[in-house]
């Protein structure tokens, strides 16, 4: 877990201590953050609890795009802003090649917004965005 | 629409203003969106829909009715999380259960899970909301919903809702119990309820209805609130399953309510030769042609201590 969370820290210097209200927990291979309340319950054999933070694998973590909409808009690093239409393009799947090439990002993964809104991650290469929406949730034209 | 003559036979009996009534079943619904104050300030996502023509619904201030043709899901603001399209009469039961930050909730028939995150973001995603529902495929939509919405302080659970009382009794702060019935009020939105429609189906229900609500109000703490609602206008679905609560239970009781805006009729305290308990009429049964919406009917069950 604290492996995780400096990820995040080193990634997109969000800061962890403002995920300290919530509770992340593993469940096989994925992590999930929830309420204390909700960490606690054990009855009823639930079938999840809270939503999908990321997916662990034995060197690296992906992060969920549901996620990444609620606490994407604390991170200080690594964010690509676009506007509507490229928004729109995003959250449909596709790749953007972008008009302008943003500064001080690393290239790699990047967390993407709309205003204040952040919509998921990315993959950003040479001037190239690619959406990491997942087939599953991306915005159907 | 080709009404059923028993239907309007049932109904003319005791609907006020009946043409209207059949008028307003004629008329489509127009989307309703409530705003997801889980994914932002309520100004911040507002400011996003400057092309939507919005209404304000009168009883809840994050519901907006949209006047002019927009394909809400082929929208960014749908994507983001922001905006959920809910029908303004649905928003009604939450509203009246009036969850608490750091509550414990149990949501009953909790699929596909619009009044869930209304909950949760009433609650702040704080406390606890046990979202539990029968039907599996019907849970796959309600955890996509709890992702897309961002509801964290929800446990999703696969348990037949008729046992829960007996699992967790006296758990829960509030319970909600949007019950599946006849789906008469939902008319307006989808006809398919008619195919299925007969008075034997609504006896089925009627019967499901009272072992979940017996259930619900098991689950419930004492001074715990609990709010039983229906999207149907048959009595044995609604005044008959309260009345059977009340008379199985002497330390319930109904609370009236009141919403801003919100035209309700009292129930009905006789039916078919069934006289109902005389707190049913603490009840309250809401309208298509009333308030432009689906129809409802809403109890709130209070538990004393014994």
């Amino acid at each position: 877990m604290e492996q995780f969370l400096k990820h995040l820290a080193d990634n997109f210097a969000i800061n962890p201590e403002l995920l300290k209200d919530f509770k992340i927990l593993k469940f096989g291979d994925e992590l999930f953050i929830m309420s204390k309340e909700a960490a606690i319950f054990k009855e009823l054999k639930p079938m999840q609890r809270g939503i999908r933070m990321a997916k662990v694998f034995k060197h690296s973590s992906k992060l969920s795009t549901s996620s990444i909409q609620l606490f994407g808009k604390f991170a200080k690093k690594n964010i690509i802003q676009l506007d509507y239409d490229e928004a729109l393009r995003f959250a449909q799947g596709f790749e953007l090649v972008l008009r302008s090439q943003p500064s001080e990002i690393v290239e790699g993964l990047v967390i993407v917004k709309y205003c204040e809104f952040a919509l998921g991650i990315g993959n950003y290469k040479e001037g190239k965005l690619k959406s990491r929406v997942p087939r599953s949730q991306v915005l159907r034209t | 629409m080709q009404l059923p003559a028993k239907f309007i036979n049932r109904y003319q009996k005791f609907i006020p203003d009946f043409d209207r009534f059949l008028k307003t079943l004629d008329t489509p619904l127009r989307s309703v969106i409530r705003i997801n104050t889980l994914k932002g300030e309520k100004e911040e996502i507002l400011r996003l829909l400057s092309d939507f023509k919005l209404e304000p619904i009168p009883w809840y201030d994050l519901a907006y009715r949209v006047k002019n043709n927009i394909q809400i899901g082929n929208r960014l603001e749908y994507f983001l999380g922001l905006i959920y399209v809910q029908e303004a009469a649905s928003m009604i039961p939450p509203l009246v259960l009036d969850p608490q930050p750091g509550e414990k909730v149990l949501d009953l028939t909790a699929a596909p899970g619009s009044k869930t995150t209304q909950i949760a973001s009433m609650m702040k995603n704080t406390g606890l909301i046990v979202a539990n529902d029968v039907n599996r495929k019907r849970i796959r939509a309600l955890l996509t919903n709890i992702e897309r919405y961002g509801a964290l302080n929800v446990v999703v659970t696969n348990k037949r809702g008729e046992r829960i009382g007996e699992f967790l009794p006296g758990y829960f702060d509030r319970v909600l119990l949007d019950a599946p019935c006849s789906l008469e009020g939902m008319l307006r939105k989808n006809d398919h309820a008619l195919t299925r429609w007969s008075e034997s189906n609504i006896l089925r229900s009627s019967m499901i209805q009272k072992s979940l609500l017996a259930s619900a109000f098991k689950a419930l703490k004492p001074e715990g609130i609990l709010v039983y609602s229906t999207c149907t206008f048959a009595p044995e679905e609604n005044e008959a399953v309260v009345s059977f609560l009340l008379e199985q239970n002497p330390n319930a009781s109904i609370e009236p309510f009141t919403l801003p805006g919100l035209i309700t009729h009292p129930a009905l305290t006789l039916w078919q030769r069934t006289r109902f308990h005389p707190d049913v009429l603490k009840t309250s049964r809401i309208y298509p042609h009333d308030n432009n919406t689906e129809g409802f009917f809403v109890a709130k069950i209070k538990k004393a201590v014994k």
